[in-house]
């Protein structure tokens, strides 16, 4: 069970979240919808210790963030929102890292990772560079590093972004698998299909302010017929002006 | 602390701060515990290396008569050790882009530090082995037996460094705790980092300005710098009263120090490099819109930004300054007669042209100007701009910032010289025109070796031989440059042609300097047209 209570973080002046409150239940897929620049990464990032908030706090199972980091860090698995880490390492040697950090025995990391190396199609390039990897690869990379181990909470920003297909099908399957088993997975994407078919609990962030957090079904159930796609454009709303698109679409054409 | 993690770490940071060793074995199909082998072995053959250079030249100073000498050599590498630990310690936890992928992972804090400072540690190792060195020429030539003299200089050598680690961790750590810094995080690293270097230089001139020579016996000798003695006499006098109070000293040192690391530092690592992480990019991300007219102004402008890298500049100035003037005090021993006459003209331009050679070297800025475009570079060529122009301007920036950096140098020189107005012109034209031959070179080295994906300055300044690289190019430098200096001095002096050798050594320069810009504007700027 994580507790996000009141958390809010400026950089400088500009404030990038403000008084958030959430609880994400484990068996529960969370996601974070909003624009860019709404504040998902933020939230992210304070979930995983790599920002401290301004104010406010989380707990992680009762305990308190600030104070055992340590141990919380041990149950996440976090694929950063830009994959272009550790680009001096071979895949395999990036992967041998993230086992040691969690201290993974080796017999225990092997099998899964024959398993998720095959399964991303990645066999052929354990052990060149990271740096030599198209984007996808990249990502699939990272994924694969945080699935190798099996901790309780899953963190992944926009984890299906350069995926293919394929890859972003079983990477949907995993997640529902991780949760079913009562474990908890909180993502953050742009597609409003993914965040449709795969998510419990919702929230919205717009400009650093929560807009609306709750289950999928009571959301749909709101607005009859209507899509997700279509609500959430009514909720986060457009912040630019709207006929924009045909004027420019319009100067292309002349 | 888990062996296996720390490790982990080790075996990353090597990779980091190797880049074109680690490379190198790749291409050989080496990755993985292999490569981690490979590049422990090579720190291991460097370190020889570096003692034989330093051993060679050391060899016949007996220090065990020459305490000034002594205590000068201690206060050199110390002070050295110490600016570079700073540097290094800021840029390894506060610079590095790379901090933010640990910081996620469940790695212990001091597993982090450790494996951070020692990657600092390797960095400054070379850079500080001739007190290695001196330690053991003293204990040796005092009458220490070869093999109790060469443990004994390596115990108190590896507790001086480790102490200079520790103090300087703390000074860093401190330093960044503070709100000012959190509030003004460039200016207050910068003005550390000038401060460590000031005292460093200053410190460096003022104790070679104090060497009144003082005869010791038949030999004469440096003035004492007396807070060092204690570790000369460890060596001088090993079974005596002040040596064991020296040994007690640096025992508490180290206690002190590591206690105040262990208990006050390293538990609130992880909360610091959050903290300092969550303030940045406070001020510096916002810039007023100016409008710049055509493009030379705005990649100039651009260049410009690309400065604002963290710790570059000082790295950059400490580099091609501070350790090069280390290395022309510490290894050559020229005097300058004052009232030459006009023939000394030629060696004053060759002398300037030698000097730009230490000073412009892989870490100046011109070396390092098209790596530091990252992943840009790759995008300009996509744009419809000229390479050849991009690259014009963007090395006429290198240079000029290198000029203006050796120039400032030079007047200095002249002036504490008093060199005279026509030989100080001749220096520092020496200086300009060795300066562009140099940052012709360095530039298309930067090309050649170019690294669009690294995480820390340090990174771009060990391509090529990595430290080992730098440090033997600066001593063949010195070397070459002191032989040919003084060669074409001696036939000044001893031959009554001075004009006709002056005529000579002006068309060596010219026909030189002809066929390195030949060479560089056929091999590397006629490939972008
Ligand atoms: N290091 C930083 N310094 C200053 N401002 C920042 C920093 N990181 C994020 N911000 C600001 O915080 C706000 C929220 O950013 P965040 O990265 O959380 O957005 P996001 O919702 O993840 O957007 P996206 O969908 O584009 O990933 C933005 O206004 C951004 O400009
Ligand atoms: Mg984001």
């Amino acid at each position: 069970m994580i507790d996000i209570n009141d958390l809010s973080k400026s950089y400088g002046n500009k404030e990038a979240l403000q008084h958030l409150t959430l609880q994400i239940k484990p068996g529960e897929i969370f996601g974070f919808l909003g624009h860019n620049g709404a504040g998902k990464s933020t939230t992210i990032k304070n979930l995983v210790s790599i920002i401290q908030p301004t104010s406010g706090s989380i707990t992680v199972d009762g305990l308190e963030l600030s104070e055992h980091r340590q141990e919380i860090k041990q149950k996440i698995a976090y694929v950063p929102d830009t994959p272009d880490i550790f680009l001096q390492l071979t895949a395999a040697e990036y992967w041998d890292l993230l086992a040691a950090a969690y201290d993974l025995s080796e017999s225990e990391v092997k099998a899964r990772r024959q398993k998720l190396v095959e399964l991303f199609n990645m066999g052929l390039h354990v052990d060149e560079t990271i740096a030599s990897f198209s984007h996808g690869m990249r990502q699939k990379t990272v994924l694969i590093g945080a699935l190798l181990s099996e901790p309780d909470i899953w963190i992944l920003d926009e984890p299906m972004q350069g995926l293919d297909p394929q890859a972003a099908y079983d990477l949907k399957q995993l997640m529902k698998a991780h949760a079913k088993k009562g474990k908890t997975v909180i993502f953050s994407t742009h597609n409003l299909d993914t965040a449709q078919q795969l998510c419990d609990e919702l929230a919205i962030l717009k400009t650093g302010k929560l807009i609306y957090n709750g289950s999928v079904k009571n959301l749909l159930a709101q607005y009859e017929n209507e899509s997700l796609e279509e609500i959430y454009l009514q909720m986060a709303g457009r912040q630019g002006d709207g006929h924009l698109v045909d004027d420019i679409e319009g100067d292309i054409n002349e | 602390m888990n062996k296996r993690q720390l490790g982990a770490l080790l075996a990353v940071n090597l990779r980091l701060v190797n880049p074109q060793a680690t490379d190198r074995y790749r291409k050989k199909g080496k990755n993985g515990t292999e490569l981690t082998n490979k590049l422990k072995l090579q720190f291991l053959t460097n370190t020889f290396i570096f003692l034989a250079i330093y051993g060679f030249t050391m060899f016949s100073i007996d220090f065990s008569k020459m305490p000034g000498m002594f205590t000068f050599y201690v206060g050199l590498f110390v002070l050295l050790g110490i600016s570079q630990s700073i540097s290094g310690l800021y840029n390894v936890f506060f610079a590095g882009k790379d901090i933010n992928s640990y910081l996620p992972l469940p790695f212990r804090q001091n597993e982090i530090f450790l494996s951070k400072v020692l990657i600092v540690a390797f960095n400054v190792f070379p850079f500080t082995l001739p007190l290695l060195i001196a330690f053991f020429l003293t204990g040796w030539h005092s009458g220490i037996m070869i093999p109790v003299s060469l443990i004994m200089s390596l115990v108190v050598y590896l507790f001086i460094m480790t102490i200079i680690f520790m103090f300087c961790a703390l000074v860093v750590f401190s330093l960044t705790k503070t709100k000012v810094f959190r509030e003004h995080q460039n200016l207050v690293m910068n003005g550390l980092m000038g401060i460590s270097m000031v005292i460093a230089i200053g410190g460096i001139m003022l104790m070679n300005n104090s060497n009144n020579y003082t005869a010791t016996g038949a030999r004469y000798d440096r003035s004492v710098i007396s807070i060092f003695m204690p570790i000369f006499q460890i060596f001088n006098v090993p079974v005596s009263v002040n040596s064991g109070i020296s040994w007690l000293g640096l025992l508490v040192l180290l206690a002190v120090f590591g206690g105040i690391l262990k208990y006050l530092i390293v538990p609130q690592l992880s909360e610091q490099l959050t903290t300092v992480n969550s303030a940045s990019l406070n001020r510096s991300n916002q810039r007023k819109a100016v409008k710049r007219q055509g493009l030379n102004a705005n990649l100039d402008s651009y260049n410009w930004q690309l400065l604002k890298e963290p710790n570059l500049l000082l790295q950059v100035v400490m580099n091609s300054i501070m350790i090069p003037v280390i290395f022309i005090i510490s290894f050559s021993f020229a005097k300058l007669p004052s009232n030459l006459p006009l023939k000394w003209i030629g060696v004053f331009f060759v002398g300037g042209i030698a000097f730009s050679s230490f000073t412009t070297n892989q870490s100046a800025l011109v070396s390092n100007l098209i790596s530091l475009d990252r992943a840009n570079f790759e995008f300009v060529r996509s744009l419809p701009i000229s390479m050849k122009q991009y690259l014009h301007r963007k090395f006429l920036f290198g240079y000029l910032m290198q000029i203006i950096l050796n120039v400032v140098i030079v007047i200095i020189m002249s002036v504490v010289l008093k060199a005279g107005l026509v030989m100080a012109l001749a220096l520092i034209c020496g200086s300009a025109w060795g300066t562009y031959l140099m940052s012709l070179h360095y530039f298309s080295r930067d090309y050649r070796l170019r690294l669009t994906n690294w995480t820390n300055v340090t990174e771009l300044f060990n391509r090529g031989g990595g430290n080992l690289g730098m440090v033997a190019t600066m001593f063949a430098s010195v070397f070459i440059s002191v032989i040919i200096v003084v060669a074409y001095s001696m036939l000044l002096i001893n031959t009554p042609w001075a004009a006709m050798i002056n005529i000579i050594a002006l068309a060596v320069i010219l026909v030189v300097s002809w066929l390195l810009l030949r060479h560089y504007r056929v091999k590397f700027w006629s490939q972008f047209d």
